[in-house]
């Protein structure tokens, strides 16, 4: 009963999210909200119809019935009387849990929110690190390339976003370790042992497809808004090259730029599986994608929550952003 | 110009913070003075009583001292036992060795050993190996030195049971074991430093009251999961040491650095191609690709023939670049109990085709093709390439076969319902013959309420007594010809086509580990007196 009350209440607040007018504050929270208990629901839903059994991950192949009855009870996969819990009322522990902070995981049993607790500061400064690398190098290359459309700075930026694009975390990671680590032993190998210098190849790993995205982005965006009309009119009015540029061109170039930096700094929260596996950095990604194999059901949820979380902070972040940038653009109000 | 500043500032706090974190964040040690391990696989637990992970119970059995461990003849040697008497084949009276000492300085008893083995089955305990001494009727402590187990019926693995589970504290572990399993005091020769959770990092450092002497030197256990990466590491001397971690493309380039050493350890893990032998279900339609593949697989014919038409051979050589041992069964060669003279099924394709054709699975149709057949593997590269190379071969002689690739998840469902034709797997570690009883035993064979390993559905009563036989009897020369017999008559019979035994690949920072043997049963109990270069002039 109290399960299909939590699926009610999420699919009210999804629809409450829906009336509230989106762009404003109190839309933003509950539609937060309502992310967080979609994202829960589904991942959850998802993993049960995954083959397999969190059970044999645990036990082994040659635990007997009874063990597996014990385990099973254990961690609340069957009831009393062995029959098994079903997925709303797996999901209402897990909300109870959640509340008393008491959610273990299947497999080691520790608390999950320790757990990620203890990855959380690693998966974040490693996405902040490359995405400064992004954001420093991404806009700056991409708005250089389109201010020498068709000449050489520009085919040169475009290879650049080309080959940032192309070549995949998986090749580029040991690549940097082969000649950065062992070398010229310049950095570390892997790890996180040796604090900012463990962090510069991974981020440069990461960063560089970021970067590459980002140059195509804001060289096209650039192009878009070099010929537009006002820009001819501000030409026209006789301003300065300078602030046509600054003033009018750049600030709408970068709309879509900054709509991509928020969209990729979710992705790189929970989706640097690769690079944290070639570096062997203790994030957020690897913890999830191992979770998942294990069918480790409250960690994978504990994950999610957060990695939701986060985005959901991030995508109103972005918002507020576009409003900085384009002042008739804000939360909480029609355009000015 | 406000939030330009701004902005600058919060730059410069950002990398002032990472600098200043630069260096003393990590753990400090002096790295020239631990010896770095690094190990493929998540560490899930250290207590023995919940490991269930290779890499898990070999870490475990230095933090936890064991009644007894396997010698390099993979068989028993008494480790915490001082001696001990078997009064006929069930009972056995265990003289602990005295003044053991836990790590927090209480002293090891025989009630800790009552503990340890006799709540293995308690809801407080809740340990994956409650069954493994259900075999156990009775089992007392005499004094603070003495242990009698009494058992249901003669089980000749006893002694080898006793080597995986070391003893907890009773004192510390009573009636809260969920804790305590996170708190590590053990009996072992190293003890827990610390553990970095995060970083999967394990520190181990030597327990000053072992009773074989201090060990000489600290361990750092790292979990690396790339492969590339572990060998980076041991390139530049960040780790020192891998034992099993490492494939033999990757090992043997690592020949040429200079400070590595690279040994290879016959292994005790036993590759194997197993075969559905259940035959078509009652109920199944006679006119279907399966019924036809279903009845070939079970019979014995065809199951030669499959064997003697793959080069297993020559898959060692080039894909294992000759680091396998080709195998003639369950056993590796070298072990106690194997028949040195038993030979694999030879690699004879026109041999195969005749089999086949006696069988009354002649080539047909448009492809000339016998019965198709699907090879179920995970997605691991090796084991795909080695699936995709006996489709090749099998297909040379008839056999339509192809490849199925399942998450290992998946694929483990399918073999536990039996949904399968071939799949390729490996059992490890093979110390004692009883397990044969777990793989091709009938009473093994799982089902919804009953776990097992015979997943292939083999049932043969010969082999079932001896099986049953080679349990009961505690005497080592009948033990061995009894399983001399089953390796026999499972090699004619082949529910699994005996692949090969890997070998194990050990990489050392031999500059700096001095003293260091692996040992052939995969354990890291050389690590006791292993110790590090600068070292070298006190030892």
């Amino acid at each position: 009963m109290i399960a299909w009350v939590i699926l009610f209440v999420s699919l009210a607040l999804v629809l409450l999210s829906a009336k509230v007018a989106t762009n404003t504050l109190a839309g933003r929270v509950i539609s937060l909200g309502a992310v967080l208990v979609g994202a829960t629901l589904v991942v959850s839903g998802s993993l049960r119809l995954v083959p397999g059994d969190p059970i044999d991950h645990i036990l082994g192949d040659q635990a007997q019935s009874s063990s597996r009855e014990l385990l099973a009870k254990d961690l609340g996969l069957i009831d009393d009387n062995g029959k098994r819990v079903s997925f709303p009322e797996q999901y209402k522990n897990f909300i109870t849990s959640l509340f008393s902070l008491d959610i273990k995981s299947f497999v080691t049993r520790r608390s999950t929110i320790d757990m990620v607790a203890e990855r959380l500061p690693y998966t974040m400064v490693l996405a902040l690190c490359a995405m400064i690398i992004a954001v420093m190098l991404g806009p700056l290359f991409g708005v250089l390339a389109s201010l020498s459309y068709r000449r050489l700075p520009d085919h040169l930026f475009s290879l650049f976003a080309l080959v940032g694009i192309s070549v995949p975390s998986f090749f580029l990671g040991p690549l940097l370790l082969l000649v950065f680590a062992i070398r010229l032993k310049l950095l570390p190998i892997s790890g996180a042992d040796d604090g900012f210098f463990s962090l510069v190849l991974p981020s440069i790993a990461m960063g560089t497809a970021l970067a590459a995205m980002l140059t195509r982005m804001s060289r096209a965006s650039m192009l878009e808004v070099l010929s537009e009309d006002f820009i001819r009119t501000a030409k026209a009015k006789g301003l300065a090259p300078h602030t046509v540029f600054f003033k009018h061109a750049l600030r709408n170039a970068l709309i879509p730029v900054v709509t991509l930096v928020g969209l990729q700094f979710g992705v790189v929260l929970a989706g640097a599986v690769v690079t944290e596996k070639i570096f062997n950095w203790p994030g957020l990604g690897l913890l999830l994608y191992e979770s998942i194999q294990k069918l480790d059901m409250p960690l994978v949820q504990t994950c999610v929550l957060v990695i939701a979380f986060i985005y959901g902070l991030i995508n109103l972040i972005t918002d507020i952003v576009y409003g900085l940038i384009d002042p008739r653009i804000s939360i909480g109000g029609a355009k000015k | 110009m406000k939030a330009k500043k701004l902005y600058q500032f919060s730059l410069i706090c950002f990398l002032l913070c990472l600098v200043s974190c630069s260096r003393s964040c990590g753990p400090s040690r002096d790295k020239d003075a631990v010896i770095t391990v690094d190990v493929a696989t998540p560490i899930e637990a250290l207590d023995p009583r919940y490991t269930t992970t290779a890499t898990a119970s070999r870490m475990a059995s230095l933090i936890y001292g064991t009644l007894f461990e396997l010698g390099d003849d993979l068989l028993p040697k008494p480790l915490l036992v001082e001696s001990f008497e078997m009064t006929g084949d069930k009972t056995f009276k265990l003289l602990l060795k005295r003044n053991l000492k836990f790590h927090n300085g209480t002293p090891l008893t025989a009630h800790d050993v009552v503990y340890t083995y006799e709540q293995l089955k308690s809801t407080d305990v809740a340990s994956p190996h409650a069954e493994k001494f259900e075999y156990v009727a009775n089992l007392q402590a005499l004094d603070d030195t003495t242990v009698v187990f009494e058992l249901k019926q003669p089980h000749a693995a006893f002694f080898t049971d006793l080597c995986a589970i070391g003893i907890v504290s009773k004192k510390s572990c009573s009636g809260r074991s969920q804790q305590c399993r996170h708190e590590l005091n053990g009996s072992g020769p190293f003890r827990l430093k610390s553990w970095d959770t995060a970083k999967e990092v394990i520190h181990l450092t030597p327990h000053a009251l072992w009773f074989e002497g201090m060990p000489k030197t600290d361990l750092l256990f790292r979990v690396v999961r790339d492969e590339n990466t572990r060998v980076m590491e041991l390139m530049g001397k960040k780790a020192d040491l891998t034992d099993g971690e490492l494939s033999p493309t990757n090992a043997f380039d690592l020949k040429k650095q200079g400070h590595l050493t690279v040994k290879q350890i016959p292994g005790v893990g036993y590759t194997y191609l197993a075969i559905n032998v259940r035959g078509p279900k009652a109920d199944e339609p006679k006119d279907t690709a399966q019924y036809r593949t279903r009845l070939a697989l079970a019979d014995k014919r065809v199951r030669q023939a499959i064997a003697h038409a793959i080069d297993f051979q020559q898959i060692i050589d080039k894909l294992f670049l000759n680091t396998a041992e080709r195998a003639s069964g369950l056993l590796p060669k070298g072990h106690w109990a194997k028949d040195a003279g038993l030979m694999p099924p030879p690699f004879d394709q026109k041999l195969a085709e005749q089999k086949l054709d006696d069988a009354g699975f002649m080539r047909s149709g448009a492809d000339s093709m016998r019965f198709k057949l699907t090879i179920a593997t995970t997605p691991n590269r090796l084991r795909q390439s080695t699936s995709q190379l006996f489709a090749d071969f099998l297909r040379k002689v008839g056999i339509d076969a192809s490849i199925r690739v399942k998450d290992w998840s998946a694929l483990y469902q399918d073999m536990k319902q039996g949904q399968f034709e071939l799949f390729a797997a490996v059992w490890v570690p093979v110390t004692d013959p009883d397990l044969y009883h777990f793989v091709h035993h009938s009473s093994s064979i799982p089902d919804s309420d009953k776990a097992g390993g015979n997943r292939h559905g083999y049932q043969n009563t010969d082999v079932d007594r001896l099986i049953d036989e080679g349990r009961a009897t505690m005497n080592q020369n009948k033990r061995i010809a009894i399983y001399q017999e089953i390796e026999r008559k499972l090699i004619e019979d082949l529910p699994y086509i005996p692949l090969w035994h890997e070998n194990r690949i050990v990489v050392i920072n031999s500059e700096k580990i001095h003293n260091f043997e692996p040992s052939p049963t995969g354990s890291l109990n050389g690590l006791r007196k292993a110790y590090v270069a600068k070292d070298k002039a006190k030892h």
